[in-house]
């Protein structure tokens, strides 16, 4: 044996890996306490609307969800208003952009020219990171002004008398409203769900696609019946996302659904949301009665996020697995 | 040293080997003529001037080194490498005849009548049966008991359908390695081409699934013409009627497998089949 390789007896035990081994148990504790503390707040936020709202849980009971009188001055209140108007918003907001953004994301893997790849792609992703207020503002000062003069007033001349159009388009033609706030809401979740679709559809194997046009697929039968279905679990992930932002939104609803008490009548009547009314009365909420059931509403809010994931798990459960 | 000193006049009987060999299809067995065919990715030159003759109903190897631009060949024949932008082909290439470089030539037609296998398999995330229906559910409208005939027939052409047959349903990604290859060239021959490609097929595959891999190929070639790019030369040896060997974008040699490799013409053929380089 060479000199040079000096035999393992004659080498002292001096671990290389010493310092960071001591390290090792504070960083296992330090991620198992982030994850924990996580596990932890949205426990104790629960907890917090639910006590917070239990007054008027128990007061209005179940009728809370049916009843849409809310009085601060008699101190009756009914969330039935802000729940619909949440869910309606959230639904035809989803509605709109998913097409929208499925097509934005197909044309940025499949067919964008080179040149114009990367433009629009940071594009979609800067369109996500606009602060919800500046929606908002555009909304109501360029937006629905626009939209009453354009959209609403010719739409509520045509429709015939007594038809279901004439129903659906019900309302006051001043641009606030549910339907553009539900647009607002499509136009701020659009991005979300384009570039995380995006993503989804780069992270594809190359050959994957190769040989599904190499068989002769069309680029819609590529996208529609192999790339879709192969990342069709992230994919409701991204919708979810798009649809939790939605749910949530505060700012930019605030400013252009008109923030009424009523049953929305028709798409062009204004309404309100769960975050709408929370954001609009909770500095003027002075009896208790009142603090509580905007808090209730909150829980409401929680759950229905809740359910919704909980309703994508359970999808995702049936289908084969991909 | 410098290179004129090197040169010497050899003897007359006694010719340098040539730096080309080709040897011609005749023309009545030539199913894809390629003429002059020159290949860029972007500014670099991957393919000069490559002109060959592939016969129908006979395997075609493609041998060489690491980038000689046998694969890039491969990816001519049925236009895929138009997915990626900068990537250019010209000459031509006949099928049958007909130039597919074409600016007019229909991609999905095209494509349905030259197959390709890939180095991976690449089963689609759906159900064996689906993966090899999929094809044929493009291009034709089959009743349920005709279609389920044709993706039998598919299935036992690539010599799985024993093992499958009772988990069609099954995801397809849980069958192995050496299935989902099988799996994929039946696919492509559920739609019944005309030349099928194989791109290394067997290079992720453990030996008894290249063996079967291999006896799937030399079946298959009396009803279509495969040309099969592969690193490994007892394999080429093994399943072609044909054998090209390329070098830097180049055709060096191409003729009867038999030939090239007993019988190399040029030095740089000798050289590779021999174990020299490569």
């Amino acid at each position: 044996m060479s000199e040079a390789l000096a035999s393992p007896a004659d080498r002292p035990f001096v671990p290389v890996h010493a310092r960071g081994e001591r390290l090792e148990p504070a960083f296992h504790y330090a991620c198992a306490a982030a994850a924990t503390a996580l596990f932890g707040a949205m426990i104790g936020l629960c907890i917090m609307l639910a006590w917070g709202g239990w007054p008027s849980i128990s007061t209005f009971g179940i009728g809370f969800f049916t009843s849409t009188v809310w009085n601060p001055v008699t101190d009756i209140y009914g969330g039935a208003s802000p729940i619909l108007g949440t869910l309606i918003t959230s639904a035809i907001a989803l509605a709109l952009a998913l097409p929208l953004a499925f097509c934005t994301a197909v044309f940025l893997v499949e067919f964008c020219p080179n040149p114009l790849r990367r433009p629009i792609g940071i594009a979609v992703e800067l369109l996500a990171g606009i602060p919800s207020i500046v929606y908002g503002m555009w909304g109501l000062f360029v937006f629905a002004p626009l939209f009453a003069q354009y959209i609403e007033t010719p739409l509520m001349s045509w429709a015939p008398p007594g038809s279901i159009w004439e129903r659906l388009f019900t309302g006051i033609p001043n641009g606030s409203g549910i339907l553009t706030a539900s647009i607002i809401l499509a136009i701020m979740i659009l991005p979300y769900i384009a570039a995380t679709l995006r993503e989804l559809f780069l992270s594809i194997p190359v050959r994957v696609r190769e040989s599904a046009y190499g068989i002769g697929c069309t680029p819609l039968e590529v996208v529609w019946s192999v790339t879709l279905p192969y990342v069709r679990r992230s994919a409701i992930g991204a919708v979810m996302l798009g649809l939790g932002r939605a749910l949530g939104e505060t700012m930019a609803v605030t400013f252009v659904i008109g923030n009424s008490h009523r049953l929305p009548r028709g798409l062009f009547d204004s309404g309100s949301t769960i975050s709408s009314i929370i954001a609009n009365e909770f500095a003027e909420a002075t009896s208790p009665m009142h603090m509580s059931a905007l808090l209730e509403l909150g829980f409401v809010l929680f759950l229905i996020t809740f359910v919704v994931l909980a309703l994508a798990r359970a999808l995702l459960g049936h289908g084969h697995s991909a | 040293m410098p290179a004129s000193a090197e040169v010497q006049t050899p003897p007359l009987d006694e010719q340098p080997p040539p730096q080309q060999f080709v040897e011609p299809v005749p023309q009545d067995e030539v199913k894809v003529s390629i003429r002059n065919l020159n290949f860029f990715y972007g500014q670099t030159h991957a393919l000069l001037d490559v002109s060959m003759g592939i016969p129908n109903k006979a395997v075609t190897a493609i041998v060489g080194p690491s980038g000689c631009g046998k694969s890039t060949l491969l990816r001519v024949l049925n236009r895929i490498y138009g997915l990626y932008p900068g990537q250019r082909a010209e000459g031509e290439v006949l099928l049958d005849g007909q130039n597919i470089l074409d600016r007019k030539v229909h991609l999905p037609w095209l494509r349905s009548r030259v197959g390709m296998v890939f180095q991976q398999s690449t089963p689609f995330p759906m159900s064996t049966f689906d993966n090899v229906a999929f094809g044929v559910r493009l291009y034709e409208n089959l009743r349920k008991p005709e279609l389920a005939a044709r993706v039998e027939e598919s299935l036992r052409s690539a010599a799985l359908w024993e093992e499958v047959k009772d988990k069609l349903d099954r995801s397809a990604l849980s069958l192995s390695g050496g299935q989902q290859q099988r799996l994929c060239v039946a696919r492509s021959m559920a739609v019944r081409p005309e030349v099928l490609l194989l791109d290394e097929p067997a290079s992720a595959l453990d030996p008894i699934s290249t063996a079967k891999l291999e006896d799937t190929i030399v079946s298959l070639k009396r009803e279509v013409a495969i040309v099969i790019v592969t690193h490994n030369l007892q394999q080429a040896a093994r399943v072609s009627d044909r054998t090209a060997f390329m070098f830097l974008g180049r055709l060096i040699e191409y003729g009867t497998t038999e030939r090239v490799f007993n019988n190399p013409r040029t030095a740089r053929a000798a050289d590779y089949v021999t174990g020299r380089f490569g």
